[in-house]
């Protein structure tokens, strides 16, 4: 009696070697015979023929040189950021030593002093927008005029404030000029 | 596919230039082939391997030695090929272009004067053609396979899916491609 036909994957899983030796017999007998597998077979093996020799293209000569030169701008982009954060942190400390030997000594040291008037500064803090705005009319006062007697504890968030500004408009600079101070060590 | 792959990546990984040259040698050709082939546009291929390039370097830390590296780097293709998609999915990549004229991989035969030659010329077309044809999914299984030359195992980690489920899979993707160059021929 005449086995029925192969089906399409086991042709397969046979012409890619992937299917046990005793049913790899089989089939080649039963390819011997059956005129309509051996169809299929040659159909199957046909496409397979045309797909394992693939046209390949070759990139764009251009491609690694591109790759090459975007890998070396963004190691340079994170450079630039490292260096704007410590230049970033240099003006920190530059403000803090400024603020520290010079007008804000006694006031440093009296806030050190007095932990418990930080903590309820902080517990507080500016509650409404007239406070902020008075906040902001002493920031502006300190900036062009740095006070040394009467400080308060809101002072203390102002000299912060002012820090940090200074921190931010340094970082700020030195990132708008990246290009300039790295234009050497750009290729 | 490199011989001191190891070698290369930890020197790359020390940002040693002429290592990441070697890197992008040996690859660029079967990442921009995966590319082009499921896109069919040599220009967003080309913008795209750059991509995974940088990709690489910048997480080659991330890249596990036990695995093969090649492996690794498809992995990372095959994600932003789903992401490419998935951002441009307004645009139907499976009816891109499929007039005659836009097929530039393969040699004019015209001046050819063996009719056989033609004839199989003709059926390479078409069945590079009819891979084109085919749904996204069956498409990358087909170029993985066949322009990339890997092998089952390693399209399985890729992909992430069972061998038995992948090879079923391939042989949906030849019986759609056959299917295909049937109908193409009424």
């Amino acid at each position: 009696m005449k086995e029925k036909h192969l089906n399409e994957e086991e042709i397969s899983l046979f012409l890619e070697n992937d299917i046990d030796e005793k049913r790899a017999n089989e089939i080649k007998e039963h390819l011997k015979y059956c005129e309509e597998c051996k169809a299929k077979m040659l159909e199957i093996k046909k496409v397979e023929e045309i797909l394992s020799e693939p046209p390949l293209l070759e990139p764009p000569p251009s491609l690694l040189n591109t790759i090459m030169e975007k890998v070396a701008r963004k190691r340079i982009k994170l450079e630039e950021l490292f260096i704007s954060i410590f230049i970033g942190f240099l003006g920190l400390f530059a403000t803090l030593f400024y603020l520290i030997y010079t007008k804000g000594t006694n006031f440093v040291i009296n806030m050190l002093i007095k932990k418990i008037n930080i903590t309820f500064f902080i517990k507080n803090g500016i509650s409404n927008f007239g406070e902020l705005l008075s906040v902001m009319k002493k920031l502006f006062y300190i900036i062009i005029n740095l006070p040394t007697k009467n400080i308060t504890p809101n002072l203390l968030y102002l000299r912060i404030a002012e820090i940090i500004i200074l921190t931010i408009v340094l970082i700020g600079i030195s990132l708008w000029k990246k290009d300039v101070v790295l234009k050497k060590r750009k290729r | 596919m490199l011989e001191n792959e190891k070698e290369i990546l930890e020197r790359c990984l020390k940002g040693d230039r002429k290592a990441m040259e070697t890197l992008v040698i040996a690859y660029q050709k079967p990442i921009y082939n995966y590319f082009y082939r499921n896109l069919k546009d040599t220009e967003i291929a080309s913008e795209l391997t750059q991509d995974i390039f940088l990709k690489v370097f910048s997480n080659l830390q991330k890249y596990n030695f036990s695995y093969k590296f090649s492996t690794w780097i498809f992995a990372l293709s095959h994600n932003y090929l789903i992401d490419y998609y998935r951002k441009k999915k307004s645009i139907s990549f499976s009816t891109y272009s499929y007039d005659n004229s836009s097929t530039p991989d393969f040699p004019d035969n015209k001046h050819k004067s063996k009719e056989d030659e033609l004839i199989e010329e003709e059926l390479k077309n078409s069945v590079w053609k009819a891979v084109e044809k085919l749904p996204e999914e069956y498409k990358e299984l087909i170029i993985l396979r066949y322009v990339n030359g890997l092998k089952y195992e390693e399209i399985s980690e890729i992909l992430e899916i069972p061998m038995g489920t992948l090879k079923n899979k391939i042989f949906r993707a030849k019986k759609r491609l056959i299917a295909i160059l049937k109908e193409s021929k009424k």
